[in-house]
């Protein structure tokens, strides 16, 4: 069971990272929250038993980790802000560097502006930007389809004016 | 802003993804093993750790009190393992739950995480209120049966209720608050934040 575990998350990574940085503030706090989150799908997968699709099962055990997730920064003070990951290429040009650099700066930003919006705002937002249709939407959030639009009109809207006020275009 | 601006901006944080954890994959794995530090763990670690603790005294004290009047020690027996028999019940209700939870949609996780809260603050504060003046009366009797050998003439003068009343008044009261005081510390800023959530996902459905 491990093995196929292990195989499954090296699948869904990225919903594990990406709802992880949107729902922290330093690098300690995400790395704690990232654990939590593999652990609660460890102790929960044999619960799974396909009666949804195994990404909405991700989702839903995911986002109820994090919007649960209590920050343990008094112990840590000097904690360090959250920065962009590096990631590497083989053989880049200086050109493909810099775009790079700037696709990086351009994450960092969307990260910041997402933090700063409303927990179940946040959710729907990251919902969203995965490619999830209104109908999954609805069935990991437990609101109606009809509801979805509504409430992701106004989070991007949100989200729209917070990247303008820092900034976005100027990256 | 257009939309497709948000969306390759996200293929950013996917290739991000990737490459941070092709970095600490056998990092990651390895912490994995690690103990839950959830809030509903740790509740119930706590809800397990009473119950054990609460046998561990029982037998010690039954073992301690073998020699005091029989009615006295069966009475202390039955209180005793009537508590066990509840704290056990409740801690197998709680650990189905906090399976259960994490895999719900997410208001209703909200909901149900929410009323696990509450019932655990609850069950203490209904523990300390009900249990302080059990202890003090368990004390008194052993008091009476150990100090005083079976002696249980005091119970009925007045100067020993005048005395013992108001301290169980008192230690009820100030366990109550303190049990509030101490639930507000430790998840009341957890529950305040997911009431705010549940708030925020049932006030836009009507």
């Amino acid at each position: 069971m491990e093995e196929q575990f292990r195989h499954i998350i090296d699948e869904h990574n990225g919903i594990l990272y990406k709802i992880g940085r949107s729902y922290t503030r330093d690098e300690a706090d995400f790395q704690d929250l990232y654990q939590e989150m593999l652990i609660q799908l460890w102790e929960s997968y044999p619960r799974f038993q396909g009666q949804s699709k195994l990404s909405t099962w991700i989702y839903r055990v995911v986002l109820n980790t994090a919007l649960t997730h209590s920050k343990k920064a008094k112990r840590r003070p000097n904690a360090s802000p959250l920065e962009g990951h590096a990631y590497r290429l083989a053989d880049e040009s200086a050109k493909e560097q810099s775009e790079k650099y700037t696709a990086e700066q351009q994450v960092q930003l969307l990260y910041q502006c997402i933090n700063e919006l409303k927990k179940d705002q946040r959710a729907i937002v990251l919902l969203h930007l995965e490619g999830n249709s209104y109908e999954e939407i609805a069935e990991i959030m437990g609101v109606t389809v009809s509801n979805v639009g509504v409430r992701l009109l106004r989070s991007k809207k949100k989200l729209q004016r917070l990247l303008t006020a820092k900034g976005y275009g100027r990256v | 802003m257009e939309e497709f601006d948000l969306r390759s901006m996200w293929q950013g944080a996917d290739k991000q993804a990737d490459s941070w954890y092709q970095e600490r994959q056998e990092e990651l794995w390895r912490q994995a093993k690690r103990r839950n530090e959830h809030v509903l763990r740790r509740i119930q670690r706590m809800v397990w750790m009473e119950t054990i603790f609460s046998v561990v005294m029982t037998i010690a004290l039954l073992g301690w009190m073998l020699d005091i009047v029989d009615w006295l020690w069966w009475t202390l027996l039955v209180m005793l393992t009537v508590t066990i028999v509840i704290s056990y019940r409740y801690y197998s209700q709680f650990r189905g739950q906090v399976d259960e939870i994490p895999s719900l949609n997410i208001k209703r996780s909200t909901e149900e995480f929410l009323h696990l809260l509450r019932s655990y603050k609850q069950r203490m504060i209904r523990l300390s209120v009900i249990l302080t003046p059990v202890a003090l009366i368990m004390g008194f009797a052993g008091g009476f049966s150990e100090g005083a050998e079976n002696d249980f003439s005091k119970l009925t003068t007045w100067e020993f209720w005048a005395i013992s009343l108001p301290t169980l008044v008192l230690a009820g009261v100030f366990f109550y608050y303190f049990t509030h005081w101490y639930y507000r510390r430790t998840f009341g800023s957890k529950e305040q934040e997911l009431e705010e959530v549940l708030r925020s996902l049932s006030g836009e459905e009507e």
